[in-house]
């Protein structure tokens, strides 16, 4: 498997390739833009069609993250997070709203909690996600059932924390604690954080 | 160092990283993130964490034909222009998902309040210079805006062209034609000839006075031309256009492109300014 050092070397040179491309599409390139969703749109479009179970709908909100990207590039920007991240906190947000608006007729998946492993072969980018992927799998199969159920109702349903409350009929301060801790012990397998937040505020 | 104590709403900072607030809650705490340095801070951490998660879940193919779907758009829609980028601060990761601008501090202005009459004055006639300079920026941002706009739908307008001549050139029974000035010359113009019409790409023609017109000739093996279509070529025009049609343009042997005086195709070509031979 590979070196912690070589991983973070991939994410810095990966983070620097996206970074070039992004500022590419701000120059009005458009198969800049073309890039980077064969780098990242595969990611995207498996994290949105595990929450919307709808093709279509899926389909809509990752191609709407790309276009309002493209609209106005300085939505992204650079020095604060990597584009993966930005990416998959965009379309997460979007595909939330998304089952959110089609209400009843919405069908939320709740996450099985083993996931088989499919790496992509080719770009730097996949090979890294599967890496990472992997431990994070790992990972979530330790945490302790009341976490994981809290973190994935929210996460992958598409669920507010009050209705995950309602759902699982605990108080909303236990939910969330209970997100709070699963999610610090899902922080020490990610890696380190690699944005630049702490140099602005 | 600037907070001694930590926030005590880092649990809120989670919550809205997750998107899992109630619309309320999440309207307040738009307004506290941008003040408060640790909140921000868990944001963007529980953003890697949560973003990891993401793409954790096992990677899935897209249909093919949304990347095709994006490519399309991208192509018709024009982007905000860069000079208000530039003006504009840092925004949350929302996007378009809701997230209205981030509201940076404001500086706190209490001098003004204590500020004596001339010095009052002539902050009026400072603030008074700024609005003219902002108000001229901002008409000539619009300005500049508008002709950027225009510029980009003419640029959508040309490519969405060419898409159409690509497509054109992979049906079968369609000829195509390199028109030059002179043999071995650069084509000033491309033509595609199908069963039923030609679609014409002027690439280095000059734009015509508007009582000339450009024809485009069709000669078959020996015989004589004959004019298929006539054409203007405009500064920033469609580029892309489709010339007359003929039963049997994919016929030609050759193709020539000449420029007449008044708006019709005379009988034979006057002033022949382009041709090439015709290839399938």
């Amino acid at each position: 498997m590979a070196d912690v050092a070589d991983e973070a070397g991939a994410r810095s040179a990966a983070r620097a390739v996206d970074a070039g491309l992004a500022a590419r599409v701000r120059a009005g390139d458009g198969s800049a833009l073309i890039e980077l969703y064969d780098r990242h749109g595969r990611s995207a479009w498996a994290l949105v069609r595990r929450i919307c179970a709808d093709e279509r709908l899926a389909a809509d909100v990752v191609q709407e993250a790309f276009l309002a990207f493209w609209r106005d590039p300085g939505t992204y920007d650079a020095g604060r997070r990597a584009f993966s991240t930005w990416l998959l906190t965009v379309v997460h947000h979007r595909a939330v709203d998304a089952v959110r608006r089609e209400g009843g007729i919405r069908r939320r998946t709740v996450p099985a909690e083993a996931a088989e492993d499919t790496t992509v072969p080719g770009a730097d980018q996949q090979a890294l996600g599967a890496v990472v992927a992997g431990r994070v799998r790992t990972a979530l199969g330790r945490l302790p059932r009341e976490e994981w159920q809290a973190l994935a109702l929210a996460y992958f349903g598409g669920y507010t924390q009050r209705e995950v409350a309602a759902l699982t009929g605990v108080p909303l301060g236990t939910v969330k604690s209970r997100t709070f801790t699963g999610l610090a012990r899902l922080r020490s397998v990610v890696g380190p954080v690699t944005g630049s937040e702490g140099a602005g505020g | 160092m600037s907070t001694p104590q930590p926030c005590p709403h880092t649990e809120q900072a989670v919550a809205w990283a997750l998107h899992a607030l109630e619309p309320d809650e999440e309207e307040a705490f738009r307004r506290h993130l941008p003040g408060c340095a640790d909140c921000r801070a868990t944001e963007a951490e529980t953003e890697e964490i949560l973003a990891a998660l993401g793409g954790a879940v096992p990677v899935d193919e897209p249909p093919p034909r949304l990347r095709d779907r994006i490519l399309d758009e991208a192509a018709r829609t024009p982007q905000v222009p860069q000079a208000r980028l530039a003006a504009r601060e840092s925004r949350g990761p929302g996007g378009g998902a809701g997230n209205g601008p981030s509201r940076g501090v404001p500086p706190r202005r209490r001098a003004a309040r204590r500020g004596r009459p001339r010095l009052r004055a002539r902050r009026v006639a400072a603030l008074a210079t700024a609005a003219v300079v902002a108000v001229a920026a901002i008409v000539g941002l619009s300005g500049y805006a508008a002709a950027l706009k225009s510029e980009r739908d003419s640029e959508a307008a040309r490519a969405q062209g060419m898409v159409t001549l690509v497509r054109q050139l992979a049906t079968p029974g369609t000829a195509h034609a390199f028109l030059a000035s002179s043999a071995g010359g650069a084509a000033v113009a491309a033509v595609v000839v199908t069963r039923t019409q030609q679609t014409l790409m002027p690439v280095g023609l000059p734009a015509n006075a508007r009582d000339h017109v450009y024809v485009l000739w069709g000669l078959p093996g020996g015989g004589t031309p004959t004019p298929l279509g006539t054409f203007d070529v405009r500064d920033g025009g469609p580029g892309v256009q489709s010339v007359g049609s003929s039963p049997d343009g994919a016929g030609f042997a050759q193709f020539a492109i000449s420029l007449e005086p008044g708006r019709a195709a005379p009988a034979s070509p006057s002033d022949v300014v382009a041709s090439g031979r015709a290839e399938i």
